[in-house]
This record gives C-alpha cells, structure tokens and sequence, in this order.
C-alpha cells in the first residue's frame, strides 16, 4: 500500500476518534461530578444518604459498562426514557465511571488530615466553606492524577459505544473495513491512534503523580 | 484522690468582688466508651487572666481545653463565655457553635496551617468567611498580625516554607484575626525544638500583656510560672491542685502534683 493511501485512511478515520473525544469529554463531565458526590454520600454518617451512594457504586462496579450501556439504551425506552445512542453512551459510562472513580474521591478527601477540619471548625467557618475552601483543594491534589489514569481507561472504553452504533473509532474503523476489507489495516490503525491519545496522557499521569508524592515529603 | 476543688480564682486578691468569668467550665464529664477522660471539672477564667493547664499525658487536660470551643463536645456539663452559655442544652446548632467559635480562639500542638494557601491567605479565609469582611481588610488586617508576630516578610510564603516556630506564630496570628475574646494553646511548643518554642512563648507573653484571656494547655513550667497568673494541675480526669503557679510549682500539697513535678525536675 501507497503512502498515499495510509494518509487517507489515516485521515477517514480521524471523525470516529473526534467522535470517541466526545464520548470521552461527555462521560468525564457526568462522572466526575457524580463520582464526587458518591464519595460525599458514602462518606456521610446518616444512612438515607450512605445506603443510596453505596448501592450506586456497587452496582456501577459490579456491572460490565457494556451491560450499562445496553440497560441505558435499549433498557430505559420500556419505561419511557428514550435517548440518542450518543447521550445513552455518556450516561452508561458515566455512571459507570463515577462508581469506580467515587473511591478515588473518597481516598482523596480523607487523606487530609483531620487537624485541617478541626482548624476550620475552631476558626469559626461553616461545614461548606471548610468542604470547599480547606479539604477540596488538598483532596484535588492528591487525586488529580488516579483520576487520569481512569479517564484514559475510560477512553478507551469509549469503544463499547461501538455496541450502541455510535460512530465512534472502532467502528469507524469496522465501517471502513467492510467496504475496503483491509481489516489488519484499518484496525491497527485504529489501535494507534487509541494508544496514540493514552500513552501520553499515561505518562503524563504517572509523572504528576511522582511530582505530587516528592512535593508531599519535601 | 484529692476531692475537686471549687472554681478558680485562687489567684486574684482576696475580698474583690468576683468578677464574671470570660470562660468558664461548669461540671464539665467527658467520656470515652465508658472511661471517663474529664471527670466533673470546674474552671473559671477571668477576664485577662492567663491560665494555664500542666499534668501528665491522659489527665485530659487537652480533652477539657477542646470542650471550651466545643471542638470536644462535653457528655454533660456548660461552658459559658463572659457569662452567656455558649450553646442551649442537647445538640448544639451549628450557628452556635459557629458563633462560639468566633469569640474562642485557638492554637493546636501541629499547627494546622492550611498548607495550600500563603501565610497571609491562611489568616484572611475566616475573616472574610465567617466574618464576612471585605478581602482587602483582611488582607490589611492579616498583614498587621504577621508584623505583630514578627512575620511580615512571610506573608506571601507557603506555611512549607517556614520554620515550626514560625508556623506556630502564623497560627497565632490566624486565630487573632477574628478578634477572640479568650485563646485557647493546644501544647503549642510540643512540637517544637526548645530554640524554635522560645519564639512562640514570646508571642505568647506578649499576647499576656496586653491583657488577652488565656487558657494554655502546656509542659513548659518556666512559661507557666512566669506567665501564667493561676495553675491547674490535672491527672486521671479531675483538677487534682490549683493556684499561684509559683506556689504549686515549689510547694505542691497533693501527693500526685509532687511525684509529677519530681519527673519534670528530675530529668
């Protein structure tokens, strides 16, 4: 095959790992949130609000994100839910997210030490303001890169969406492959441009994350 | 055991009128599982009095300073300020524990500087959140206690950056911004080598002079006798013996004070 060629197909497939961008940008905007308030719910000692957030997580993790996705997008219209593939992918895997992620947050908010809440306690200042101003901050340093080594995982789950017919790179690439049948081709492609996007943002996470312990110790 | 003796006030002159405490413990238990770390202790301090709390580890001598600003919630027993109980009876609001607060200042034995913002940053967050007042009077007001505690050149430094003595001070400073009416020491030298202590205990003195209200959980018997206007020495949860801190320093009654001071001297 032509260099020429490559460059083509290279290109037909960029739209479908546009497309997984999205995905990726859309589940991280529902999870991350809903991860936070998960690890808030777990964490909190009234039961009406614990049990709740620990169902969620457990289920979220106990379940394959594929089955989400099918539960999200095939399941909700029974009960008048009907969503775009795009949306349902989102919010399967947000959930889904979130519920791995939610213990991220939870590690995260209790590793600062509880002498910092006592001194926002004896400082006068509300449980919110101490949550937003005093804890959150420190939590964010220390989970900032776990939470991105979930996120290149969860790009890469993006190709799941692939069951729910989202044009999306895999299947961009197994669209493509169908009419040009050069399997080997377009799916090595494909895998580049995923390993292309998660390796450095790989790397990047494990040197944030060296860079963050050197700072806690010196 | 010696039997708990009465409130304070050993110290003052004999025939004035009491005055109203600026804090006061009233019947003060606290228990944990069962064990009763703070055994029905009662204990005024006056208005620019400095009082200060020795006794071995466990006596509850920090359990009973932490249940002033309700950082420790007492099992039963009042704490009032300048005379007013500080909360109503059963589970404290948390308005009134946060209006406590505003009015009971206090230092603890690590500091808890928040490490994620700068000196002046640290003593600015209560008063703009809980004081409500505007960031450039904070900002003012931050650098004014930064240049009492010695520490102007500091402010816009991380607490990282600092020495223990010197994070220490910034605390101090911290909990001055909101105008308390009583502070409360945590042990606030423990922490620190005796070279880095000594420029904490001079804030400390200065603090005294100018007629702040005291309550000082401590080890260091030289600041308490020269600082300190009453002693309370505690053990096993009760005040075993109080008074002029020269007084139960050099002729302690009770037998636990004796063998207590015995291992402080003797070491």
């Amino acid at each position: 095959m032509t260099n020429d060629n490559w460059t083509k197909l290279f290109l037909d497939l960029l739209p479908g790992l546009g497309v997984s961008l999205q995905l990726t940008a859309g589940l991280l905007a529902i999870g991350l949130p809903l991860g936070l308030l998960l690890a808030v719910g777990i964490s909190s000692k009234d039961k009406i609000v614990r049990y709740p957030a620990v169902a969620v997580v457990e289920v979220g993790r106990g379940v394959p994100a594929l089955v989400l996705l099918y539960l999200v997008y095939f399941g909700l219209p029974q009960t008048g839910i009907t969503l775009d593939a795009m949306p349902a992918a989102m919010i399967g895997l947000g959930v889904s997210f979130a519920a791995y992620t939610s213990e991220v947050f939870r590690a995260g908010i209790q590793s600062v030490p509880q002498g910092q809440t006592e001194a926002g306690k004896a400082l006068g200042m509300s449980g919110g303001v101490i949550f937003g101003k005093v804890v959150m901050p420190q939590a964010l340093k220390i989970v900032v890169p776990p939470l991105l080594g979930w996120a290149v995982i969860y790009f890469q789950a993006t190709s799941l969406a692939f069951a729910l017919a989202v044009p999306e790179l895999l299947s961009r690439a197994y669209v493509l492959a169908t009419t040009n049948f050069q399997y080997l081709n377009m799916l090595s492609l494909a895998a580049m441009l995923y390993a292309g996007v998660a390796i450095p943002l790989t790397v990047l996470a494990e040197h944030s994350s060296r860079r963050d312990a050197k700072s806690r110790t010196a | 055991m010696d039997a708990v003796l009465p409130h304070s006030a050993s110290s003052r002159p004999q025939g004035e009128a009491p005055a109203a405490y600026a804090a006061e413990a009233r019947d003060i238990v606290v228990e944990f599982h069962g064990h009763k770390a703070v055994n029905n202790v009662s204990l005024g301090v006056a208005k620019g009095e400095v009082c200060a709390i020795i006794g071995p580890s466990g006596s509850g001598k920090s359990t009973l300073l932490r249940t002033f600003n309700h950082l420790q919630e007492p099992t039963s027993g009042q704490i009032l300020i300048d005379g007013v109980f500080s909360v109503r009876s059963g589970k404290p609001t948390a308005a009134e524990l946060m209006a406590l607060r505003r009015k009971v200042g206090m230092c603890f034995q690590s500091f808890n500087l928040f490490p994620h913002l700068t000196a002046a940053e640290n003593i600015m967050l209560a008063q703009v959140k809980a004081l409500g007042r505007s960031k450039d009077a904070a900002r003012d007001r931050a650098l004014q206690l930064l240049d009492r505690v010695g520490l102007a050149s500091k402010a816009d430094v991380k607490p990282s950056k600092c020495s223990g003595g010197q994070q220490q001070r910034i605390a101090i400073a911290r909990a001055l911004a909101l105008d308390p009416e009583i502070m409360l020491f945590d042990e606030p030298t423990s922490a620190l080598d005796p070279e880095l202590g000594a420029e904490v205990l001079a804030v400390m003195r200065e603090l005294a002079r100018t007629g702040m209200t005291m309550l000082v959980v401590t080890h260091e018997m030289h600041f308490a006798e020269d600082v300190a206007d009453h002693l309370v020495f505690m053990a096993d949860g009760v005040i075993v013996e109080q008074g002029n801190p020269s007084s139960v320093l050099r002729n302690p009654q009770a037998d636990r004070t004796r063998k207590f001071l015995k291992a402080v001297t003797d070491r």
